[in-house]
């Protein structure tokens, strides 16, 4: 498919906006930093988690010109640390929201597009995994399966986030199956899945893609909060969420005065790129749907 | 002569939600010659709509239908046996009533084209360009509206796409469905005389489906006058102009406003009957001034003269012609 000119329009006036901009910016530092992180961490193999030779002495440093952020309880470099947990807090974030709003899309659209039984099914259905949490369904998913790591992130969030999205283009999709042009496919026996995907899906998807973009924020914040509890990644691995527990868990609330850089910086960059992806697709949905940014003025 | 479409006692009906029909169309017979201009024309809930998505083969699964439709020879329709297929989109093709909600508004023109030429006659990318770009010239429109979304259009542009787009597939019959209900009265008389030229020049049999008797007059040479679910009356268009022998055609006529003359407008009081029922007596009895105990028993379709291309459903029609609203 060419890339459509309504949104490269789009595109073109929010990036005028200084919030565009701004999340732009953070958002292209984080995934850099991600990228290179190897390069330009300070100390790779600490990053990796390898505990440095002279770490006994090492532990528990102030933030200083060797160690910009201070060192862990383990006397490894923070910054080098953060810089590669980058990856993981991209790449968890990233493949849930994928995930999430495919499924999504599809259940949604079929479920307008469907009506009288499959509808009801999907939209109960939808509402069965909204009201579920991810963070029980994660602990189900860690004491089953017995080991750590992605998927047990990965797939608690999934399972509860593609709901949302579900629950989202069910109702734009819902305001599109009446219109003539739609009605007029299918009387003429065009097959009801070139509708949805031809007439329904491809109308739904741009408004569905800006609010994946900026849900990308929040389902970081979700994994961070499933990784802290010890549930997701595995002890000592590079994750925002994992550095965290582990602070608090070695020192508990007194980390907070003995090395506060050990849960604030963490908590910073979650914080931040949550920020960044906010900012970023804010001013898209502004553009998409004019009548957000419009109001206002009519107001005042 | 071919007989585009030959309606033989043609019944439509709707099952609403209390599992009741409602019967839109009511029997119509009518036969619609190759290369003619039809128009039909009636009241809202007259059925006119109904009979012209019948014809175009776009009825909702819910409809009922009975009776026989011959559309270029091929029986689509026989007592509720639907066969649309060849015939649908590449014989008969539909000009929507709404152009702005019947073009998908994340689609360029040229696409809308490619999908329909790609469906109907499984041509390339390239060759659904050209002839779209034939069909865009035939309607006036240039190569620049290709590239554009339907966002993009004026109305009265987004019409001629619609109807270039129905063009496209060269079809024999194309139906028309108020095309002129969504565009000021400017565009409208520059629509009527876009429909009359592919009329003439492409050898299109024409329906037009509409609630204007003079717009139908602009561009049609036959018309049908339809009262709940039934045609009152059918004849040249010059005949039933000047010569409307129905009570409800005369009326119909006597309400539109002619520039420069001044004229009390009537309205016509009442309304037309629910349609649930099989109705017995004369569509118009409620309304009619001319009412008498003879009309409790429905007309047939009537010849007025020897010549019988001109027919009307009124008992009284003779001796009405000379009497005055």
């Amino acid at each position: 498919m060419e890339p459509s000119r309504l949104g490269k329009h789009v595109l073109l006036r929010a990036s005028k906006k200084l919030r565009f901009k701004i999340g732009l910016v953070i958002v292209v530092v984080m995934v850099a930093m991600a990228i290179l992180a190897p390069y330009i961490a300070p100390y790779p193999d600490e990053g990796l988690g390898r505990v440095p030779l002279d770490g006994e002495g090492r532990r528990l440093l102030p933030p200083s010109p060797q160690h910009l952020l201070g060192t862990d309880t383990l006397g490894r470099d923070l910054l080098s640390r953060i810089m590669f947990a980058a990856r993981a807090a991209l790449m968890q974030s990233t493949i849930v929201i994928a995930l999430s709003l495919v499924i999504g899309l599809v259940v949604g659209s079929f479920a307008a597009y469907f009506k009288g039984f499959v509808e009801s099914v999907l939209t109960y259905l939808t509402e069965l995994f909204m009201a579920v949490p991810s963070l029980v369904i994660a602990l189900f998913i860690r004491l089953a399966t017995n080991t750590p790591g992605y998927h047990v992130v990965i797939v608690s969030l999934t399972l509860t986030w593609w709901a949302w999205y579900a629950r989202i283009s069910y109702v734009y999709a819902k305001g599109i199956v009446e219109l003539d042009y739609v009605v007029l496919a299918k009387l003429a026996g065009l097959h009801p899945l070139k509708i949805v995907g031809r007439h329904i899906l491809r109308v739904i998807f741009q408004p569905m893609a800006v609010q994946a973009i900026s849900d990308l924020g929040s389902a970081l914040l979700e994994a961070s909060a499933i990784n802290f509890m010890g549930l997701g990644l595995p002890r000592d691995y590079p994750d925002w969420g994992v550095i965290l527990f582990e602070g608090l868990r070695e020192l508990s609330v007194i980390a907070f005065i003995r090395a506060p850089w050990l849960v604030v910086f963490p908590g910073l960059f979650i914080l931040i790129t949550t920020l960044g992806f906010a900012l970023l697709a804010d001013p898209l949905r502004e553009e998409l749907d004019p009548r957000l940014s419009r109001r206002w003025r009519l107001w005042f | 002569m071919v007989l585009a479409v030959k309606a033989e006692g043609v019944k439509i009906g709707y099952i609403d939600e209390e599992d009741r029909v409602q019967w839109a169309v009511r029997g119509v017979d009518l036969e619609i010659g190759s290369g003619d201009s039809f128009c039909i024309v009636g009241e809202s809930g007259s059925g006119k709509t109904t009979l012209a998505n019948a014809i175009a083969g776009i009825l909702p699964p819910h409809a009922i239908i009975q009776g026989r439709l011959i559309i270029d020879g091929k029986l689509v329709l026989d007592n509720g046996r639907l066969d649309f297929n060849g015939v649908r989109g590449r014989i008969v093709s539909y000009i929507p009533q709404n152009p702005g909600t019947s073009l998908n508004p994340f689609m360029t023109v040229e696409e809308h084209f490619y999908y329909i030429l790609r469906d109907t006659k499984s041509l390339s990318r390239r060759e659904a360009r050209r002839i779209a770009l034939e069909s865009l010239m035939k309607v006036g429109l240039d190569q620049s509206v290709l590239e554009m979304y339907p966002h993009e259009l004026s109305g009265g542009m987004q019409q001629r796409v619609t109807i270039a787009i129905a063009i496209a597939s060269r079809p024999k019959i194309i139906i028309a469905d108020e095309p002129t209900s969504s565009v000021d009265a400017n565009l409208r008389a520059g629509i009527l005389k876009l429909l009359n030229r592919l009329n003439r020049e492409l050898g299109l049999t024409l329906i037009m489906v509409t609630h204007d008797i003079y717009s139908a007059a602009a561009v049609c040479n036959k018309v049908a006058v339809m009262l709940v679910g039934k045609i009152v009356e059918m004849g040249e268009v010059k005949a039933l102009l000047y010569d409307p022998r129905h009570p409800y055609t005369r009326i119909l006529l006597n309400c539109v406003p002619v520039l420069g003359v001044k004229k009390p407008l009537k309205p016509l009081v009442g309304e037309p009957p629910r349609l649930y029922s099989d109705i017995k007596h004369c569509p118009f009895l409620d309304r009619c001034p001319f009412a008498v105990e003879t009309c409790k028993v429905e007309p047939l379709l009537e010849p007025v003269d020897e010549k019988r291309d001109h027919v009307v459903r009124c008992w009284r029609f003779k001796e009405l012609k000379s009497v005055e609203l």
